[in-house]
């Protein structure tokens, strides 16, 4: 609520890609008219990074709080449904497994199913009693149910979709809820008298924009947060020493698979998600373990089918801003940190930060306070899911290539070395209350990593053996006949009418 | 491999040391509990004041003790949280208050709107209000309760239920610990035999009997904060109208809190000078719950004074934690650490709740701080590591000192708003109207 009187304020959004639109479609919905007047800048001659294009089952609520229909939203961006995450070849070549957006099994008793599991020995088998990961190996999907007694109510969804489209289709709806959209290239950035916050934006035309709050969706240019504000950029790269991608689209081959794969290279791993329409296909990798040329064909050479377009090079580096929001510029997307699309976190980051902006939303000055809060809330959840990230490579056995070495052998954060630990102790999780990932993806991926736990939760001993073992058969065949009830994933794609 | 842990000693002998010895020899497959009595120094809270939080009702079910069995046993009653007055004026009930309106959270929208308080859309201060127990209206679904145990009571059928749960108890009680590398090699019994064990449980309160001098020496005192530590106790005969609310007056001076049992209630009063005839009683902490092959469970990590039934929920919840996470033979320390920072982490954060209370003092914990501060610009509420309590039981107590926000948040349309709220109150009194009862709730556990 606006205090009396108080004027709206002017936000001008810097960007318009992927970061840009959703923050105005979202501020256009969700922050009142007469609190806030949002304008977006934007050049048609500067293209999308567009590298998020899979996404995790949170961008449904924020869909949903923009009120866009599902069915609609696929159709405009060739998007598929995502029930996890393959990572091949990871711990050991050969290796496959997903990390699926749901639940193993059944807790039973307070205990985790995983541990019933391993006091049955059997603990390498654990994916199989994930539905989403079975359902997905078979290229089947159905939407979860509500009923918590039935096994269709243990999973969640995302998407795959074509992030160039997203953008655009975005920018309709924040249009319509009455962003204003200015062409133009910024060149130049106007402060206050004392250096301090930023008043209005320069286009190569002449104009000037200005604002009372500017968000930095300029990408990796960070034109405001960087360029202008000068807030340092704190470098990750120590662990996560990938700094470049390739990136080509290629024609699909073999059925519709509601996963995105993560494929290990000799110095990284390659992407492939698959749309309605196409597949994206990308190698993240480290320049220092293999040059350009090597990296390009190397992905061409893995691609499945004819590439629909020229390879595109990509160069970042893995880290973030301290401070996301500093003075009257927010940094949302790529401007702010960047985390490689590993786990498919870079929409959620982009979702979190504009989620956190709405709930602080100035009413009339900036409190600083709420700089703070921001700050801190998105601050957690870099770090959380760089812990994550790093676990991928580090918890490997690889030692055929100088990259793979180089990971298993670096010393990593302490906080994730004794999540590590717990973990090879006794299968337990060390688990948080902010920041995205729960238990089941973090076991999904210490196992799938080839962290075996030592011991077991001693109340897994409680059941006798023959019954336990019944009871795990009995689960296995019903997660395998779930499954299989299941249709398969493009045909229910046509059902719904989501087809492009 | 780690063996597991096989045998384990409990040292104690109040309410905490018997709850302790029944729900591992329960919960833990394959354990065999011995509980070697030692009677402690001080009385404990929990064996004066039987307050529980909402904790008690699946604690008890883990044990394969129903709560309705236990308090018919042993003639306690129920709270559905604390009627605060003398500086403030407000109750704080478990369970969600109101509703939100669909994006819009329930304290957002009475912010903006609402003119009776916050604990009117509370279900359980409605029928705590009224001296009433939930019935099965769905309008009431949203009232949960702790218990009121009575102390004496309860200690026998605890001790009975965990021997007839198979604990053992030696024939006489501890004379000597003796220590090891590990921690404790074993414990010299008063008879001359000894006994040992894989783990040993701490219940032996604020003389933490089982602590090595470097592990009761590192105490946090919570006290700076917290100054009311002069304790003293009295008992009055019951009313004919048994309140299903604690009662707590908090002035400066001193904190008085009644606890209701059918036949009895307990008065405590805490000061901020001891009396002569008071018994000090200063919140804190130890650092390491956990140490060695040794853990405490009760008093001898945390003193919580007897506030909201929190030193029974720390009593449950401590247990349920070392159920939880119980290591192997070796007590790894990459396992008893994360046990500490859990334990810890908890401890804390009641804590801050406790200091939730009162004034926020200059020199509060940054937690705390940030809380109240939080709360206090927007509404926001964060649920941070170890929090036990939800985001309404603390929107109860700040609201009720007479935080609001500074930035208030889009509450919505006023109309819709008022209606809303309303609406939930004409529930609410309908239900409550036709609830029983609290006395006739309890008569109705027996049958």
């Amino acid at each position: 609520m606006a205090a009396e009187g108080a004027k709206a304020m002017r936000v001008v959004i810097v960007g318009g890609g992927t970061a840009g639109w959703m923050t105005a479609a979202a501020l256009a919905r969700l922050v009142p008219a007469a609190q806030a007047e949002i304008v977006l800048v934007e050049s048609d001659e500067i293209g999308i990074v567009g590298v998020g294009e899979a996404t995790l089952p949170h961008i449904r609520a924020f869909n949903t709080r923009i009120g866009i229909d599902e069915a609609d939203f696929m159709r405009a961006t060739g998007a598929t449904f995502k029930l996890g995450i393959e990572f091949r070849d990871w711990a050991r070549i050969g290796d496959s497994y997903i990390h699926p957006f749901g639940v193993f099994g059944r807790d039973t008793d307070g205990v985790g199913f995983h541990h019933y599991l391993a006091r049955a020995g059997q603990i390498e088998r654990l994916q199989d009693f994930s539905l989403p990961v079975v359902a997905a190996r078979g290229a089947r999907f159905a939407p979860p149910a509500d009923d918590p007694e039935s096994l269709l109510s243990t999973y969640g969804y995302a998407y795959q979709f074509d992030a160039t489209r997203y953008a655009p289709y975005l920018r309709v709806r924040a249009e319509a809820d009455g962003a204003q959209r200015i062409e133009g290239r910024v060149v130049a950035v106007d402060r206050d008298a004392d250096g301090g916050r930023v008043t209005a934006v320069r286009l190569a035309d002449g104009r000037a924009v200005a604002g009372d709050l500017f968000v930095d969706c300029s990408g990796f240019r960070a034109l405001l947060i960087g360029d202008t504000l000068r807030e340092p950029f704190e470098d990750w790269s120590r662990w996560l020493p990938c700094d470049r991608a390739v990136a080509v689209p290629c024609a699909s081959q073999g059925p519709l698979l509601p996963y995105t794969s993560a494929v290990a290279m000799p110095a990284g791993w390659r992407w492939r998600i698959p749309l309605q329409h196409r597949v994206g296909n990308g190698y993240v990798y480290s320049s220092a373990h293999v040059d350009d040329d090597a990296a390009r064909d190397a992905l061409l050479a893995a691609i499945e089918g004819p590439a629909l377009a020229e390879p595109r090079l990509l160069r970042f580096h893995a880290g973030r801003r301290p401070r996301g929001w500093v003075d009257n510029v927010v940094a949302i997307g790529l401007a702010g940190g960047f985390l490689e699309p590993l786990e498919s976190t870079s929409i959620y980051l982009i979702q979190i930060a504009i989620t956190a902006l709405v709930e602080l939303f100035p009413d009339g000055a900036i409190d600083p306070a709420d700089r703070d809060e921001f700050n801190r809330v998105l601050g957690i959840e870099y770090d959380r899911i760089r812990d994550f990230l790093i676990l991928h490579y580090h918890a490997t056995e690889r030692d055929d290539a100088p990259f793979w070495t180089r990971m298993r052998t670096m010393e990593v954060p302490d906080t994730l070395a004794r999540k590590m630990a717990l973990f090879r102790a006794r299968g337990r999780v060390e688990t948080y209350r902010e920041g995205v990932f729960l238990e089941p993806s973090w076991i999904a991926v210490y196992l799938g990593q080839r962290i075996v736990p030592e011991g077991y939760d001693q109340r897994a001993d409680a059941p006798d053996a023959a019954g336990l073992a019944r009871a795990v058969e009995r689960l296995h065949a019903a997660t395998a006949a779930a499954a299989r009830a299941m249709p398969d994933h493009r045909e229910y794609i046509a059902t719904i009418g989501a087809a492009a | 491999m780690n063996a597991p842990i096989r045998t384990i000693a409990v040292v104690g002998d109040g309410i905490g040391a018997w709850t302790a010895a029944a729900a591992l020899a329960v919960r833990l497959p394959g354990v065999r509990v011995a509980l070697v009595p030692h009677t402690a120094r001080h009385r404990a809270m929990v064996d004066t004041v039987g307050a529980t939080t909402p904790a008690a009702l699946p604690f008890h079910a883990d044990i394969g003790w129903d709560w309705r069995d236990a308090l018919a046993r042993t003639g306690g009653a129920i709270r559905l949280g604390t009627q605060v007055t003398g500086r403030d004026d407000y109750v704080h009930a478990y369970g969600a208050v109101g509703q939100a309106a669909g994006a819009r959270p329930f304290p957002a929208v009475w912010a903006a709107h609402g003119i009776r308080p916050f604990h009117h859309y509370a279900a359980g201060a409605r029928l705590g209000l009224a001296a009433k127990a939930p019935s099965r209206d769905p309008a009431l679904a949203d009232a949960i309760f702790g218990l009121v145990l009575d102390p004496d009571r309860y200690a026998r059928a605890v001790e009975g239920y965990a021997q007839h749960r198979g604990v053992m108890v030696p024939a006489a009680p501890l004379a000597e610990v003796a220590r090891g590398d590990a921690g404790v090699a074993a414990l010299h019994l008063a008879d001359g035999t000894h006994l040992i064990a894989d783990l040993y449980v701490d219940a032996t309160g604020r003389e933490r009997r089982l602590a090595t001098p470097d592990d009761a020496a590192a105490w946090e005192d919570w006290s700076r904060w917290f100054p009311y530590t002069a304790l003293t106790t009295a008992t009055a005969p019951a009313g004919m109208l048994l309140p299903s609310l604690d009662r707590m007056t908090i002035a400066d001076g001193a904190i008085t809190v009644a606890s209701h049992l059918p036949d009895r209630t307990i008065h405590l009063r805490l000061a901020r000078a001891g009396a002569t005839d008071a018994e000090t009683l200063a919140p804190g902490r130890r650092q390491c719950g956990w140490s060695g092959n040794v853990v405490a469970v009760g008093e001898a990590h945390v003193v919580l004074p007897p506030m909201q039934g929190l030193p029974f929920h720390w009593l449950h919840t401590g247990i349920d934690r070392i159920v939880a996470l119980l290591p192997g033979r070796d007590c790894a320390a990459v396992e008893v650490d994360h046990y500490n920072r859990t334990a810890n982490d908890e401890a804390d954060r009641l804590r801050d709740l406790l200091l939730a209370h009162l004034p926020l003092a200059d020199d509060a914990p940054e937690t705390l701080r940030d809380t109240v501060v939080e709360f206090a610009r927007r509404l926001r509420w964060r649920q941070r590591d170890g929090e036990g309590f939800a985001r309404d039981d603390w929107a109860q107590i700040l609201f009720g000192r007479g935080i609001r926000p500074a930035h208030l948040p889009d509450g919505g349309d006023a109309e819709q708003g008022r209606r809303l709220l309303d609406d939930i109150d004409h529930r609410l009194a309908a239900a409550v109207a036709a609830a029983p009862d609290h006395r006739t709730f309890l008569e109705g556990l027996t049958r």
